[in-house]
């Protein structure tokens, strides 16, 4: 995972003193999904984005996070996961690496694991379900039973949610996308039914205020 | 090695302990969290009596700490100047009626645990390390037994070495022949070198070492002093070390001095040191270079290797989190900072 160190001239990642949420996906491709969706949402005042590099990764993450900051300023942490095979499971995971931390008492954590409610599977799947409506599916769908017969071994169900995904992806006007960039630039309709369990989950990570 | 440190009332600390200490210890942390206090913390704490070390001792003591307009005299009484521009703002927030614990602990032979106290009595400062008592201007250095034998303790950041010492440095790493090993040790730095060699060419005043980097048909040497700067600091600290077997290293602000592409080779070869010599190394940083640059030297041997964070705590005043491979991992991979 180690880069060099002269790869390492990017900007670098500080929680943010203004914002009062901090919301975590598991890479680069939830980083843009979840902008793009907070940007949809307009609550960018509110919410800091920002990846943990994998779920294996959680851990560590939280506790080198713990020793950046205090988190004077924070007072809810978001923490999505995807659920892969086994949501209870990754529930569980997701838990004992909050556990580990000594977080402020004046912090709430929530989690929401992907892609919802005691489902298998990954941001892709709510993606995927949402682009069923799109023009372009029947020849997603075409495309993938084409290509099936040559899967030795098959693939899981994740890896043809990946396959679709990629798909889907190439048909869109800009089709060299990935999943993350194609949220932030509007192509993916935040405002269609099944995203309305995970766009309540940042709207329900923002404090109210007395104003409210 | 020690395995974990203490202070109480030193500085920018009212109470600290950082634990779990590794071979190579790199303190990063924003302005004024007390980097390197604690490295003087650490110094502190391996002097017999602070207040007698030896002169070079006491000078790179002085050149390590804050710039000072101390006249420090050993053997002489120590004018109020020290104590009101020094020795009382060792104290946290200057409050001298608190006494100065710093304790170093050792859970394997041969180092024992450490610990130095300073409290004022009156006008008088008083240390003691462990049982040892001595007083801030007195003679009592003849009376000092300490308890137990400090390793010693060599400072980076104010090793102005000169090329005639260095070549003393190395001549006596020669006769205790391990000249060879010291060239290991730089080819990790500059790779060209195959040879040292401790020479006084004809109707020059001093010897100086000469490195073979196999330059030209002749291969003629070339003066150390016209090797890279990380090479040459780093010939005069090996061969310091090993002349002086010291066990603990101190350097403040690694990267000082250093070119970018130095720091990763000059990682690598003090960490092999550090494990081949058993020595222990404390350093300050600023920079993300110099942390990513030591994370993957020590990615072999990343139980060799932690950055300890220090950042203001509203309970504590200043906390230490201590951040092994996998939390430095994680912070790099996802660009988070921890200077």
């Amino acid at each position: 995972m180690s880069k060099t160190s002269h790869e390492n001239n990017k900007e670098s990642f500080e929680i943010n003193k203004d914002k009062p949420v901090l919301l975590l996906g598991e890479g680069k491709d939830e980083f843009n999904f979840f902008t793009g969706l907070v940007k949809h949402l307009g609550l960018t005042a509110s919410i800091q984005i920002a990846q943990y590099a994998g779920k294996p990764n959680l851990s560590a993450f939280l506790s080198t996070l713990s020793a950046q900051t205090g988190f004077p300023s924070l007072r809810t942490i978001g923490i999505t996961c995807d659920a892969d095979d086994d949501h209870s499971a990754t529930l569980a995971s997701v838990n004992h690496s909050i556990q580990q931390v000594n977080f402020p008492e004046h912090i709430k954590v929530k989690t929401y694991i992907l892609p919802g409610e005691d489902k298998s599977g990954a941001l892709e799947a709510l993606v995927l379900e949402a682009a069923e409506s799109s023009p372009a599916w029947n020849c997603v769908e075409r495309f993938t039973k084409c290509v099936a017969p040559n899967d030795k071994p098959s693939l899981s169900s994740a890896q043809t949610d990946k396959r679709r995904m990629h798909a889907w992806l190439s048909t869109l006007s800009k089709p060299e996308l990935r999943l993350g960039e194609a949220a932030l630039k509007h192509h993916i309709h935040f405002g269609h039914q099944v995203f309305k369990p995970i766009t309540d989950f940042p709207t329900s990570l923002v404090p109210v205020t007395k104003d409210q | 090695m020690y395995d974990s440190l203490f202070i109480a009332n030193f500085r920018a600390f009212e109470k600290i302990e950082i634990a779990p200490l590794h071979r190579v210890n790199l303190i990063a942390g924003g302005n004024n969290v007390g980097k390197t206090s604690v490295l003087e913390a650490i110094w502190f704490a391996l002097q017999d009596n602070p207040f007698t070390a030896p002169e070079t001792h006491t000078s790179r003591a002085q050149a390590l700490f804050r710039r000072s307009a101390i006249n420090y005299a050993p053997h002489t009484q120590s004018p109020p100047d020290d104590t009101d521009n020094f020795w009382k703002w060792l104290f946290f927030q200057k409050d001298t009626s608190r006494q100065i614990s710093i304790g170093l602990s050792s859970s394997a032979a041969p180092l024992n645990d450490r610990l130095l106290t300073f409290r004022f009595e009156g006008a008088q400062l008083n240390a003691a390390a462990g049982k040892v008592h001595s007083v801030l201007g007195q003679h009592s250095s003849s009376s000092v037994k300490p308890p137990v034998s400090s390793p010693g303790c060599i400072t980076l950041a104010t090793f102005h070495s000169s090329p005639v010492i260095d070549a003393e440095r190395v001549n006596t790493v020669s006769v205790i022949n391990r000249d060879d090993e010291l060239v290991t040790y730089l080819k990790l730095i500059d790779p060209r070198i195959s040879k040292l060699k401790y020479l006084k060419l004809p109707g020059h005043q001093h010897p100086y070492v000469y490195a073979d980097v196999g330059l030209g048909k002749g291969k003629e040497l070339i003066p150390a002093t016209q090797l890279g700067q990380g090479t040459a600091r780093m010939l005069g600290l090996f061969a310091s070390l090993m002349t002086e077997r010291a066990r603990v290293l101190l350097i403040d602000e690694f990267e000082n001095g250093l070119q970018h592409d130095a720091i990763g080779p000059v990682w690598s070869a003090l960490g092999k040191f550090a494990r081949d010599n058993d020595v222990q190394i404390f350093a300050t940083t600023h920079s993300y270079e110099c942390i990513a640059a030591a994370h993957e030297a020590f990615s072999d041997n990343a139980e060799d290797f932690a950055v300890i964070k220090l950042r203001p705590d509203p309970a504590q005043g200043i906390a230490a989190f201590v951040l092994d491979h996998a939390n430095i991992d994680v912070a790099i991979e996802t660009e988070m900072e921890i200077r």
